[in-house]
């Protein structure tokens, strides 16, 4: 077991969510861990939806970005089901641009939301009849004898297996994309889901995985006409699940918890972890909350290098900052500012996702983090609002203390060289009064924005 | 702070100052400005990416069945609903395969890229592919851009080439795009990765600016990130590179944006980020000292055609358009501002398509296909047989000219570090080829 003090639950905040201000850290520090893993993970999911019921009126596509932004960065007990809704945006990203559906992407996003944490079964499911995703990688052209192979490449590659596993060994071969795409044939989007059509499914006989011990033939497929789940023996969802690799172990627990790991704590994990957070997973039936809790409870998930090796994505980067800093405002223009660092809500760059790492800091990218780091500091208006009266800590009567109250709330006191923490002490220039508007409004906000643009805040 | 173990940085896809498993071992002593008898001093190089897997077949198109295979007939026979027709072709008919014979043209929609190819400017290369072709979008386009076909992605081939020639310091190289290209990932290399070049400025507090003060501090906060001595790390990594930036930006503020007489006519994302280049070109032609970018990528996305691919019209020719009016545009902005004679383009995609179509009348992805380079020296016409329709592998295209000949090419005989591809494309074949003069 770690020590359970603010640091760690800093970073549990950060990482299962979008961090938090000073007092929350606090009170999370205060309890246990496990009942801080526990009230994170225990909420039901919600079934909140966004706008959107416009189709292919592009201002609703705003609207439905501002309200997935402001519920990012002001939900509080539902804060996991959020930061999961953007890894499964990610996981199975989705063009809206390709889409052209306002409420389809807003339906999507709604899944993301009330599956995003139960079975991964379901989700897969729930996302092979999703009308977006049946437009984007053309599901909904798939038929008999007319297969479209873009789902079943991708199903199989980014969604559930991965191209190959860790000893460089393809988990499929050309045959089984083409044989997944015929039971995966048969879908139209009918309302608000997709629905088999008779005449469109290949109901013939078609074997996955020849030549390995986990072979399958039959007449595969996923769901009936009337959108009753196929038996578990002949379920291609079911059927991938049963992948293994070429160690002998489950393809998919080690392909998503891995990418969990990754995206809740540090690049390139050792297998021998990933095996260990995802035995929860695998006994329980691949429950994504399980590997979840296995995640935050693992020693590792603490470590020095599950806190500084990730570059935080843009929306992890400026809500935590209007987390941490208590900003307010109706948060209107936060995906715009998304946009500029990268990461358009609803356009992922491909069905890849988006790229991790230090490609957001690629320079145009980069700059549009300072922008945001200075509109932040800067804020005076209903759309982002922050008091710098706020963060001068009580009677303070030097720049440190108000500099060190900054890099407190941003949980950067420990990581700033001194050199850097001087820098901004000396930008005070002498200056104490603290009750001084043109002292608030200069120096103190100045404070902000400079410390929002320093390395450490765009890692954890 | 721990240190990080160096291949981490990698496997998170690197951009900014990339880390490499394995430094590259070979010495500066063949420095790309060194003198050589095939190109011009200081060659430019824009490297141009088709995402998605552009359909070579319906690009390069065969028009009879003269010679040894039957082209045409098993072109339409494969292809009945996104054939396109003979009767559309003859306008932009090019040389006739230099093996099979088969005449062949440019997709109708590329009249622009037919009007350079018949000034010599254009060669056509065929049947460009690797062994084991990878129809995975993602891993086959890290072999392209790596310039390695085999282990995990390892960097850029142009990131290694600027590492074996540049300092961290130097920034020569532009990637015209919100976020960098994998081919420029490298160890050490800072790359300017940005969608317009007017994007490259501070942002003030407009009601209380404080500027100086605020510029200053700032410079001298990334200063100390920038110091081995006081931090390590990604933190390291992130400060080293947003130091060098920081340096540059008044340097890049000066560059007159949005230049291209022609290319700013154009229409669509490439012309856009063609647009930037021409200013930045433009920028070092006319003042001193310059900036000395000369190595550039940009893109134009939307090639997976998987459905309603279109034959005459429809979304590969309004691609293949584009393409054509933006590369001709570019090209005669660089002979407006004269530097025609030291840019070399070089068009590249992830993979062909399926020779069949497929129900949707689409194609899936498939495997050999084709790139343009387009230059005053190279050489122009058509270079390597379209790949016989009668002998598939799997439904797809064969290939015969691996892709990493075409880069040591380029290597070798334009950026004029000859011998240096066999350190930059480890295990590849290198015997050059002649679109380029020895």
């Amino acid at each position: 077991m770690v020590d359970w003090n603010e640091e760690n639950a800093a970073h549990l905040l950060s990482r299962a969510g979008f961090g938090g201000k000073p007092q929350e850290v606090a009170r999370y520090a205060k309890r246990s861990q496990i009942s801080c893993v526990a009230v994170l993970l225990r909420p039901k999911p919600s079934r909140a939806k966004g706008p959107g019921v416009d189709d292919k009126d592009t201002d609703s596509l705003i609207k439905l970005a501002q309200w997935w932004a402001k519920r990012m960065a002001t939900q509080s007990s539902r804060r996991v089901d959020e930061k999961m809704a953007l890894f499964w945006h990610d996981h199975f990203a989705t063009q809206y641009s390709v889409v052209k559906n306002v409420r389809e992407m807003s339906l999507q996003n709604r899944t993301f939301r009330e599956f995003g944490m139960g079975s991964f079964h379901r989700l897969c499911w729930e996302i092979t009849r999703d009308p977006a995703m049946l437009v984007f990688l053309d599901g909904k052209d798939n038929k008999a004898n007319k297969v479209n192979e873009n789902y079943g490449r991708e199903i199989m590659e980014l969604f559930v297996l991965g191209e190959a596993d860790r000893n460089g060994v393809a988990n499929y071969t050309q045959t089984d994309v083409e044989e997944i795409s015929r039971a995966l044939t048969g879908y139209r989007v009918d309302g608000d889901r997709g629905v088999i059509r008779n005449n469109r499914f290949d109901d013939g006989d078609k074997t996955l995985f020849a030549g390995t011990s986990f072979e399958t033939t039959g007449n595969l497929g996923v769901e009936t006409t009337l959108g009753l789940p196929f038996a578990p023996d002949v379920n291609v969802i079911d059927i991938l699940f049963t992948h293994r690799d070429s160690d002998g172990a489950l393809t998919m627990p080690r392909f998503l918890g891995r990418k969990l790991w990754e995206y809740f704590a540090y690049p390139d994990p050792d297998t021998a972890l990933i095996d260990e957070i995802t035995a929860n997973f695998i006994a329980g039936g691949f429950i994504i909350e399980d590997l979840l809790q296995s995640i935050f409870m693992h020693d590792e998930f603490y470590s020095d290098e599950a806190k500084s090796s990730s570059v935080r994505n843009p929306v992890e980067y400026a809500i935590s900052s209007i987390r941490a800093l208590e900003a307010r405002g109706n948060l209107k223009e936060l995906p715009f500012h998304f946009d500029g660092m990268g990461m358009t809500l609803f356009e992922p760059p491909s069905v890849n996702g988006w790229p991790q790492g230090l490609p957001w800091l690629s320079s145009g990218q980069f700059l549009a983090r300072l922008d945001f780091a200075q509109t932040c500091a800067s804020g005076r208006a209903s759309t982002l609002k922050l008091i710098p009266k706020k963060l001068v800590p009580k009677n303070a009567t030097t720049a440190s203390e108000v500099v060190d109250g900054i890099l407190h709330r941003l949980q950067i006191q420990d990581s700033i060289p001194s050199d850097a923490r001087q820098v901004l002490i000396d930008y005070f220039d002498g200056e104490t009064d603290f009750k001084d508007p043109v002292v608030l409004e200069t120096k103190v906000r100045g404070a902000v924005a400079l410390a929002l643009q320093l390395p450490e805040v765009h890692v954890h | 702070m721990p240190r990080i173990d160096r291949r981490r940085f990698l496997q998170t896809g690197m951009a900014t100052a990339a880390a490499l498993t394995t430094p590259i071992a070979f010495p500066r002593a063949f420095g790309p400005r060194s003198a050589h008898a095939a190109g011009p001093v200081d060659p430019i190089f824009v490297f141009v990416q088709l995402k998605g897997g552009n359909d070579g077949l319906n690009t390069v198109i065969p028009m009879d069945d003269t010679g040894p295979v039957p082209q045409r007939s098993l072109y339409e026979a494969a292809r009945p609903n996104i054939q396109v027709p003979t009767s559309a072709l003859a306008a932009t008919q090019i040389d006739n395969d230099p093996e099979k014979g088969t005449a062949l043209a440019l997709h109708p929609s590329m009249p622009e890229m037919k009007g350079l190819y018949d000034q010599g400017k254009v060669a056509v290369l065929n049947g460009i592919g690797y062994p084991g072709q990878n129809l995975s979008h993602f891993r086959s386009e890290d072999f392209w851009l790596g310039g390695r076909i085999s282990g995990p992605f390892s960097g850029g081939w142009l990131g290694h080439y600027l590492d074996a020639n540049y300092t961290p310091s130097d920034m020569v190289a532009l990637d015209a795009a919100k976020t960098m290209s994998p081919a420029f990932f490298s160890e050490t290399a800072n790359v300017l990765a940005v969608k317009k070049i007017s994007q490259f400025v501070l942002p003030t507090d407009d009601l209380y600016p404080d500027t100086a003060a605020k510029r200053a501090a700032l410079n001298a906060a990334y200063a100390a990130e920038a110091d081995p001595a006081l931090t390590d790390g990604l933190q390291l990594s992130v400060g080293t590179s947003g130091d060098v930036l920081l340096g540059k930006i008044d340097e890049f503020a000066a560059v007159e944006t949005r230049w291209g007489a022609n290319v700013g006519n154009a229409n669509g994302r490439l012309a856009d980020r063609l647009l930037e280049i021409a200013s930045v070109i433009r920028h070092d032609v006319l003042v001193r000292p310059p900036l000395g970018v000369r190595y550039f990528h940009c893109e134009e996305g939307g090639f997976d055609t998987h459905t309603a691919q279109g034959s005459l019209t429809g979304r590969q020719p309004d691609l293949l358009a584009k393409v054509s009016k933006s590369l001709a545009a570019f090209w005669q902005d660089m002979i407006d501002i004269g530097v025609q004679d030291r840019v070399l383009i070089l068009t590249m995609s992830e993979f062909g398509r399926r020779v069949a179509e497929n129900g949707g009348q689409g194609t899936d992805h498939g495997a050999a296909s084709c790139m343009f380079a387009i230059g005053d020296t190279v050489q122009g016409g058509v270079h390597g047989t379209v790949p016989a329709l009668d002998d598939l592998e799997r439904g797809n295209l064969k290939f015969h000219t691996d892709f990493r000949r075409v880069y040591a090419t380029v290597i070798d005989r334009w950026l004029q570090s000859p011998g240096a591809h066999t350190a930059l494309l480890p295990d590849a074949p290198h015997a050059m080829l002649d679109f380029l003069p020895s």
